[in-house]
């Protein structure tokens, strides 16, 4: 499947890329070299050639913020539609769109972090979130671990069990309660800026269902130490060693919970047993 | 009056699936003749739109319409998207897939947009080699669908009319149409030509879809927002294309401003009234002549 250049129409691949140019570069006038070059092979018919090339170039922009709009709808509110249309026109200028459009919003984050014109650290960090989601739905379904498998286990399994994550799962840890800020801007509430508080928030799908899990802070490093594949005896022992004062009973009961919860949501796949030797 | 090879089934009166609509679809089951899915959509993810594609397609006749294909450009045809193409249509029993006459990327950049071919020999005598290309890959009926366009590239050889190009394309590919009245209507207005004379010139036995939608007036021109009501000028444009002999699935594109599905499928439904009335004796006097100019 590979069309020889040479059996071409005579000129089309010179025009496309002159029209891609016109298109997709612009200076800071809106216009292009190419565009000008290009006119001289566009039919002026009410609308001026450059005009008519212009309807493109806009046409080009406004997908592309729209597409992360769609992918950022959050992030859009807190820096304003006009600064997040800005930041959204650098970025199309450096990150250059790939065959599909679902992952085009993949280094918005980083990019907000660099070049918004403020509230950088939050709105990347609330950009991270907002990809987290739509990571988890495009994601592939995976098995739910059933309680039962992971209440089959002996004593003896821990050492050597570990948990296999779900491909929807990311676990977010930021210094801004993002969460908050989403779920009170998905409710209407207008929320403004909020000040730094560290947050941790497991992100998975289950079906159709995707879900927010905010951590409470003494969970947040054992769900960490699962993520990366610990074995369950190792990552809980941490637990208990990061906190050495807690009370044994309630620590086991909230544990419990969470394990329940987490499992529910479908943050977990399965279980993978390491062989000691 | 079908164009020997082409007899795919009139699907009745479609709509655009969207994901706005998923959950009425699913929970109300509307008693839509069928729905026509945004490949691009549903390509390059295994997640959750595949749950959604899988339950309206066990529920309803659906159709693949892209906008990723090039089948214009100058760049190789891309093989892996053919192929997750391919894929996609045989999980979704499509009855047919369909694309644009035009090209979206060169020299393997993409614009996600669709621009204009030159309406030269050349031009045609490249596409329709592609078209065939992509049909043995597919397995399937790919029908070409009339862009909507802003400018006309002249390349310096003679130039063919919009209807005498789509004519010489779906005669050269030996494919199918997929003919957006819309898009004919914006066309028309922008580059200043009779529609009318246009759909005597496009071979209608060919045409196995019809899009319709709503446009908007800019400064300036028309642009093919799909956003709003069909006009009734567009509508008319349809009804003229029943009224010279074709007679294939219509399909209602709504993509701005999405209101409930009740709304966009009342509005599809019209078509049966312009459509009825260009059947009807009184207005029937050329249909037997068919659509050959």
């Amino acid at each position: 499947m590979t069309g020889s250049v040479d059996s071409l129409p005579f000129g089309l691949r010179d025009t496309q890329q002159l029209l891609f140019d016109a298109v997709t570069i612009a200076d800071e006038s809106g216009q292009s070299g190419a565009a000008a070059q290009l006119s001289e092979l566009i039919a002026a018919n009410g609308l001026g050639a450059l005009r008519r090339v212009a309807i493109y170039r806009s046409a080009y922009r406004a997908r592309l913020v729209e597409c992360l709009a769609d992918d950022y709808p959050a992030t859009q509110y807190l820096l304003g539609h006009a600064a997040f249309a800005g930041l959204c026109r650098e970025y199309i200028h450096e990150v250059p769109p790939g065959v599909t459009l679902n992952d085009y919003g993949a280094r918005f984050a980083e990019y907000c972090l660099q070049h918004a014109p403020e509230h950088a650290s939050l709105a990347s960090e609330l950009a991270q979130l907002e990809w987290a989601l739509v990571t988890a739905v495009h994601q592939s379904d995976a098995r739910k671990l059933a309680p039962a498998e992971l209440a089959a286990l002996t004593p003896a399994d821990w050492d050597s069990a570990s948990l296999l994550p779900s491909p929807t799962l990311t676990l977010v840890a930021t210094r801004y309660p993002v969460n908050g800020f989403l779920q009170a801007f998905r409710d209407d509430r207008a929320p403004p800026p909020p000040s730094p508080a560290p947050s941790w928030v497991v992100v998975c799908r289950d079906g159709i269902d995707v879900w927010r899990i905010e951590l409470r802070p003494e969970l947040a490093p054992l769900f960490a130490r699962l993520v990366a594949g610990e074995p369950l005896a190792a990552a809980l022992a941490s637990m208990s060693s990061s906190a050495p004062d807690a009370d044994a009973v309630e620590t086991e009961s909230m544990i419990q919970q969470a394990f329940s919860q987490w499992m529910r949501a479908g943050c977990f796949s399965g279980i993978r047993r390491t062989s000691s030797g | 009056m079908k164009h020997a090879g082409f007899e795919l089934p009139n699907l009745g009166l479609g709509v655009g699936l969207r994901t706005a609509h998923y959950a009425h679809i699913l929970d109300e089951r509307p008693d839509v003749d069928w729905f026509e899915v945004l490949s691009d959509n549903y390509m390059n993810t295994e997640g959750r739109p595949l749950y959604y594609l899988d339950r309206v397609a066990e529920r309803y006749p659906v159709v693949l319409h892209g906008v990723g294909l090039s089948i214009g450009s100058t760049d190789p045809l891309d093989r892996n998207y053919l192929n997750q193409l391919k894929a996609l249509r045989d999980r979704s029993g499509a009855r047919w897939v369909s694309d644009h006459m035009a090209w979206t990327g060169v020299h393997g950049r993409f614009g996600h947009d669709l621009y204009p071919m030159p309406m030269t020999d050349a031009s045609v005598r490249h596409m329709a080699a592609r078209v065939r290309q992509v049909q043995d890959v597919l397995g399937a009926p790919l029908l070409l669908e009339n862009p909507s366009t802003y400018l006309r590239l002249s390349s310096g050889a003679p130039e063919l009319s919009e209807g005498d190009f789509i004519a010489a394309l779906a005669e050269e590919a030996d494919c199918a149409l997929l003919l957006d009245v819309n898009n004919l209507f914006v066309n028309a207005s922008n580059h200043g030509f009779d529609p009318y004379a246009c759909l005597r010139r496009i071979p209608l036995d060919r045409v196995v879809q019809f899009h319709v939608a709503g446009h908007s007036q800019a400064d300036g021109y028309l642009a093919d927002t799909h956003v709003g009501p069909v006009p009734d000028p567009v509508w008319r444009l349809l009804a003229e294309a029943f009224r010279l002999g074709a007679d294939a699935s219509v399909l209602l594109e709504w993509d701005s401003e999405i209101p409930s599905f009740e709304v966009v499928h009342r509005d599809v439904l019209k078509a049966r009234r312009f459509i009825d009335a260009a059947r009807a004796p009184t207005s029937g006097s050329n249909v037997a002549q068919g659509a050959r100019p």
